[in-house]
């Protein structure tokens, strides 16, 4: 039997023809479709391209109207191309390996509107959202503006409306100072009941005396007078120590209860309650640190977590360092989709590989100023890979150009993305030179009553990435700044008037997973003397109001507490004393440890005899 | 679907080769199991269209098991991936074929296309050989009975099956 139908050959090489003209003639809405949907999901906002054509006998493709949205500002594009061409290596794709010889983008804008709105739908965004975003340090919501419109209210409201119903810990302190007092008075009066009293002295001091006068003429009594006279004047001497002791007590007492009372710490708790008070009423003094993290500091934070984020996005498509060893898929199953199993490539070419880009920029137009279009564009980027490891050398950023309508002198940059090895390398330098803010430039993000309107910027930036370590720089330097108040911030008006040129400085540091900002700027030095001024006179007089409101409701209470605590000085020492000084009246009692009982002992120690 | 199965049954009933009946079961299966977007399924359509493979088995054969497919999926996945990560002796293979011309496009560094292959090349012969047994012994022993069968009278008389028979005598 013949086993070879011929006519299947025919029908085959027609299936096949046909499979291959459609191909053909919808390869470019193919590959367009491709492109825009995969590039979208990278980005996490639509990429829309104008029109593709592709060379299927030269390998070339260009790629016309390219928009990338966004991703935080969906009505406009973050950069848009007008043409894109290059051309594809013909053996590296045999082995499914796109080798880009050269690729040459042209008429890049930067920051231009768009017609509808490049946000992705519901369930792609939801797809998104496992995106990396790396976080700033410093990327602040306390960095805002006080609410100044409370000012004018309270300073419409009398002190004894302001004050309402808040509750002064000064009156608080007194009343529990008076407490401490009474407690005080009352212990001491207990321990005065079981201290000798003045009766007792008395009766010893009579006894001792009456002892003293019957002294024996007889010899063999005189022990027993000794005994007496010793007995009584140790009795006496024991309560001198107890009520010197108790003295010394009760004089640490009230030493403690007046200090509480010092005027400075009067002082202390007034100061206290007026900002308990202030804060009540939400009173914030802006300090022009806060002031410079508004006008800038936010909106380098927001900038600079948006080029983190998109260095993120970059280094998810150049992973450093993947070893020609490794064997490796994707983390999750796309379901009916399986898993692509990555192999060594052994050959010289990586997956993806633009061996040379080219930039340059349409001619000179009139621009909207809030696009950044470039009037001139040149530079390369070379080596551009999925994998550095594979291709052995680091890709290089070298681009400069002006942009139109005069936004800026200059914008270069240089950098290089070394991921050869696990231990990433990549440095970028940013120069700007006299980057125009226009009153016009604003963005929708720029929403606050307080921003710089207009300005000449020279902006000098060098950032390192070394393995996870970020260190960067960022240098400004900003002239002729007119900045704009809004209603909500009226009264610092004035503070922002006649403003020089001042510098920023910005350093990163930390890990990618945790970068770090600090800000400063000559700004704040400026700003300081001028805002302490209008503080003083918006607040002033509505703090000395308040503090005499509250030094008025606390001083009966002070004086009280004060004489209070001095009546109990006076009554509780005197009492002491009157019980002291019948004592110092007795005559001068001998150490009754020392002083010999016999007379023999006296005359062993040769101390003369009492008689 | 049902014309492919009239088919085939027509051509049981004939006396065509068993073989050719079971290579296109065999190879429509092949096709039905993995991914319809793969270069080996354009060779396995040359195959059956260059070689005396009964088309109709095929087609039919492609049908079912393109729905069986989607329920194996995931074990095609397991053990795509299993056969591409965790056999070292297979590494070098793999490698070769990664970086070879042409081979990277059959996307068979993919865990389902891998494993469908797999399932599908081991249960080809299996499949050949039973389908061969049951269609020779089917004509041996049950085509006579089948056709006595009350239902197949029935629908044989019927004007549906009329009509089709028509159909075929005019297509040839």
């Amino acid at each position: 039997m013949n086993m070879i139908r011929w006519g299947g050959l025919i029908t085959f090489i027609i299936i096949t023809g046909l499979i291959a003209l459609f191909n053909i003639v919808f390869l470019d809405t193919i590959i367009e479709r491709s492109i825009e949907d995969k590039a979208s999901t990278v980005i996490g906002a639509r990429v829309d391209i104008g029109s593709l054509d592709v060379g299927i006998f030269d390998l070339s493709i260009a790629i016309h109207d390219i928009e990338i949205t966004n991703p935080d500002e969906p009505m406009r594009n973050i950069i848009e191309t007008g043409d894109i061409s290059f051309d594809l290596a013909a053996a590296p794709l045999l082995r499914k390996k796109v080798v880009i010889e050269r690729l040459a983008v042209q008429d890049v804008a930067l920051n231009t509107p768009r017609q509808t709105s490049g946000a992705l739908p519901y369930l792609l965004k939801e797809k998104k959202r496992e995106a990396r975003r790396i976080p700033v340090k410093g990327e602040r919501e306390e960095c805002v503006l006080p609410d100044f419109s409370l000012l004018t209210d309270l300073r419409e409201k009398t002190p004894e409306e302001l004050l309402g119903g808040t509750a002064l810990k000064s009156s608080e302190f007194l009343a529990s100072h008076n407490k401490k007092v009474a407690d005080a008075k009352r212990v001491w009066e207990e321990k005065l009941e079981k201290l000798p009293t003045k009766e007792s002295i008395e009766a010893d001091l009579k006894a001792l005396k009456s002892i003293m006068d019957k002294r024996p003429d007889d010899i063999t009594k005189l022990p027993a007078y000794l005994d007496r006279v010793n007995r009584i004047r140790k009795r006496l001497t024991e309560t001198r120590d107890l009520l010197v002791t108790a003295r010394r007590d009760f004089q640490s007492d009230i030493s403690n209860l007046k200090g509480s009372l010092a005027p400075r710490e009067i002082e202390n708790l007034k100061t206290n309650d007026l900002r308990s008070v202030m804060a009540d009423l939400d009173i914030e003094s802006p300090s022009s640190e806060g002031l410079v993290c508004v006008i800038l500091g936010k909106k380098m934070t927001r900038m600079l977590s948006r080029a983190l984020t998109w260095y993120g996005k970059l280094s998810d498509f150049i992973p450093a360092g993947s070893s020609p060893d490794t064997r490796k898929g994707q983390d999750r199953t796309p379901r009916l989709e399986g898993i692509d199993v990555s192999f060594p490539t052994t050959g010289s070419y990586p997956d993806l590989l633009v061996e040379r880009a080219d930039f340059s920029a349409r001619p000179a137009q009139d621009a909207d100023p809030r696009e950044l279009t470039f009037s001139r564009l040149s530079g390369t980027i070379e080596g551009f890979t999925t994998q550095p490891a594979i291709y052995g050398k680091p890709i290089g950023i070298d681009v400069a150009g002006t942009l139109a309508a005069g936004a800026a002198r200059d914008i270069s940059l240089q950098g290089t993305i070394d991921r050869r090895t696990e231990a990433v390398d990549d440095s970028f330098s940013l120069t700007v030179n006299d980057f125009k803010v226009r009153p016009d430039g604003a963005t929708a993000l720029d929403t606050s009553s307080l921003r710089l309107a207009a300005a000449s910027i020279d902006a000098q930036s060098d950032v390192r990435i070394t393995g996870d370590a970020v260190d960067g720089r960022v240098s400004l330097t900003v002239s002729n700044p007119v900045f704009d108040v809004g209603p909500d911030a009226a009264i610092l008006k004035h503070v922002f008037e006649g403003i020089g040129t001042f510098d920023v400085a910005l350093s990163l540091g930390g890990t990618l997973d945790n970068v770090s900002l600090s800000v400063s700027s000559s700004l704040a030095d400026m700003l300081r003397q001028k805002l302490r001024k209008i503080m003083q006179n918006q607040l002033g007089d509505i703090e000395s109001k308040l503090k005499d409101i509250i030094a008025s409701r606390i001083h009966d209470t002070i004086i009280q507490s004060i004489d209070d605590t001095d009546s109990l000085e006076t009554v509780i020492l005197n009492r002491l004393t009157e019980r002291m000084t019948l004592i110092d009246r007795t005559p001068q009692a001998r150490d009754t440890s020392d002083t010999p009982k016999q007379p023999i002992d006296l005359l062993k120690k040769g101390l003369p005899l009492p008689f | 679907m049902i014309r492919l199965l009239f088919k085939l049954i027509t051509v049981i009933h004939s006396d065509r080769d068993p073989r050719q009946i079971c290579l296109g079961l065999g190879l429509g299966m092949i096709a039905g199991l993995t991914p319809l977007l793969s270069l080996h399924n354009l060779a396995l359509l040359l195959i059956i269209l260059f070689f005396r493979v009964n088309i109709s088995a095929a087609l039919l054969s492609w049908t079912l098991f393109s729905l069986i497919a989607i329920v194996f999926h995931p074990l095609f996945h397991l053990i795509g991936l299993f056969m591409l990560t965790e056999i070292d002796q297979l590494a070098g293979l793999w490698t070769a074929l990664y970086n070879a011309p042409i081979v990277p496009y059959t996307r068979f560094n993919n865990s389902i296309v891998m494993g469908s292959i797999i399932v599908s090349i081991l249960g080809f012969y299996p499949l050949y050989r039973v389908c061969l047994f049951m269609v020779i012994r089917y004509r041996e022993t049950f085509m006579e009975r089948f056709n006595q069968w009350k239902v197949v009278r029935i629908i044989k008389a019927s004007s549906l099956y009329r009509l089709y028979a028509r159909y075929s005598e005019l297509r040839g």
